[in-house]
């Protein structure tokens, strides 16, 4: 899957903006208590999650699984860079439309 | 500049090296130069060797072969053992110097020297060398794709903003270079071709936070600019005085393929 180029992004309409409010919210949680459980900082919405080496090469793994099994779909190499990746609340408001792109009710899995 | 001969568009710059017998490929993913590209060659290596000195770098030369247990100390063997070459002797001789590869970057040699040590906090430590470097790839090419090549790099060590800094500064220089010489270029991020799955991992976060560029001509990547954090800090417990890890960073350029994409450009003449 990409989320770049022609996707329909510029349509994203209420229930995308309500789709990505519960993406952001799980992924938070999942941040916290599963991913960064030892964090020293609290961890909020707009953390930088790349400082500190808090991400490290396994941890980044956990991580886009845990947004391809939301999304259903695996996550194009174009659409890993760190605008996309930054927060969570980055990585919802991009790859939540993204969802609505592949299949209206995305495949969940290990959740 | 001079461009007497055309643009090879149908005949290869390879064969029409060989055919004037200034490259030698002896079909094992090496090759032999004289001539116009080994000129060219030079001047390109003096022109990154300069480029390097007036930075201030240090300039070293080493063997081919490094140790497997310093290629052991970066984890090499996780992510890239596709790609090492064994330098076994074929009879044992009693010496007990330990297992020996061929060297896949030059950087490698460097790295140890500092290791236990306290990087003055005066500046980044900067070194260059070339060397010949083995990397066994499929689809291998005379110039494009060899598995014995020729690297420069330039290698800088300090805090975080010494070596993004020299990074970023030698990026747009090689840049403007590649567009002087009138290449069709291209700065991409890029990973390295991590093997494993844990390599998956140090691909993804190379790529996230941008710590690998190539510059491409056409297909090939004719330089890279690699940011390692604190990657060989940690592994050879070089730090900064404050006792942070310090940061490493090198740039590389691959000379063959430089030589192949000017003369692909340019015709066999070119001089600059």
């Amino acid at each position: 899957m990409t989320c770049s180029g022609d996707s329909p992004r510029a349509e994203v309409g209420q229930l995308n903006v309500s789709a990505q409010t519960e993406f952001e919210a799980r992924l938070l949680a999942f941040i916290r208590r599963t991913l960064l459980p030892d964090a020293d900082l609290p961890i909020d919405r707009e953390t930088y999650l790349f400082a500190d080496s808090l991400i490290n090469s396994m941890r980044i793994l956990d991580l886009v699984a845990f947004v391809e099994n939301w999304l259903g779909a695996e996550i194009g190499l174009d659409d890993v860079t760190m605008d996309h990746f930054r927060s969570a609340s980055a990585i919802a408001e991009y790859f939540a439309p993204c969802a609505n792109t592949v299949s209206a009710v995305p495949r969940r899995k290990n959740r | 500049m001079t461009a007497t001969d055309r643009p090879p568009s149908t005949i290869g710059v390879a064969e029409m090296l060989r055919a004037s017998g200034e490259l030698a490929a002896p079909d094992n993913g090496s090759v032999g130069l004289a001539g116009r590209p080994l000129r060219l060659l030079r001047a390109l290596d003096a022109t990154f060797l300069s480029w390097a000195e007036e930075l201030g770098a240090e300039e070293w030369r080493f063997p081919a072969m490094i140790s497997r247990a310093t290629l052991e100390s970066v984890d090499f063997f996780s992510g890239f053992s596709h790609l090492a070459t064994s330098a076994t002797p074929i009879e044992e001789r009693g010496q007990n110097v330990g297992e020996q590869m061929l060297s896949t970057a030059v950087c490698f040699h460097l790295y140890p020297q500092f290791a236990g040590q306290v990087l003055p906090g005066s500046g980044p430590i900067l070194r260059t060398a070339a060397g010949e470097c083995y990397r066994y790839e499929s689809g291998m090419e005379p110039l494009r794709r060899q598995w014995a090549f020729t690297m420069r790099e330039i290698v800088f060590l300090g805090t975080p903003e010494e070596v993004e800094s020299h990074r970023r500064a030698l990026m747009a220089r090689t840049c403007d270079f590649a567009r002087r010489l009138q290449l069709d270029s291209s700065l991409d991020v890029a990973t390295d071709p991590f093997f494993t799955a844990a390599g998956r991992g140090r691909a993804l976060l190379q790529r996230i936070k941008e710590l690998k560029y190539e510059l491409h001509v056409g297909d090939l990547a004719v330089a890279s600019f690699n940011n390692h954090e604190a990657f060989f800090g940690r592994a050879f417990d070089f730090h900064l005085e404050d006792g942070r890890p310090a940061h490493s960073g090198c740039v590389a350029f691959g000379l063959e393929r430089w030589v192949y994409a000017l003369m692909d450009r340019h015709g066999m003449d070119f001089e600059f």
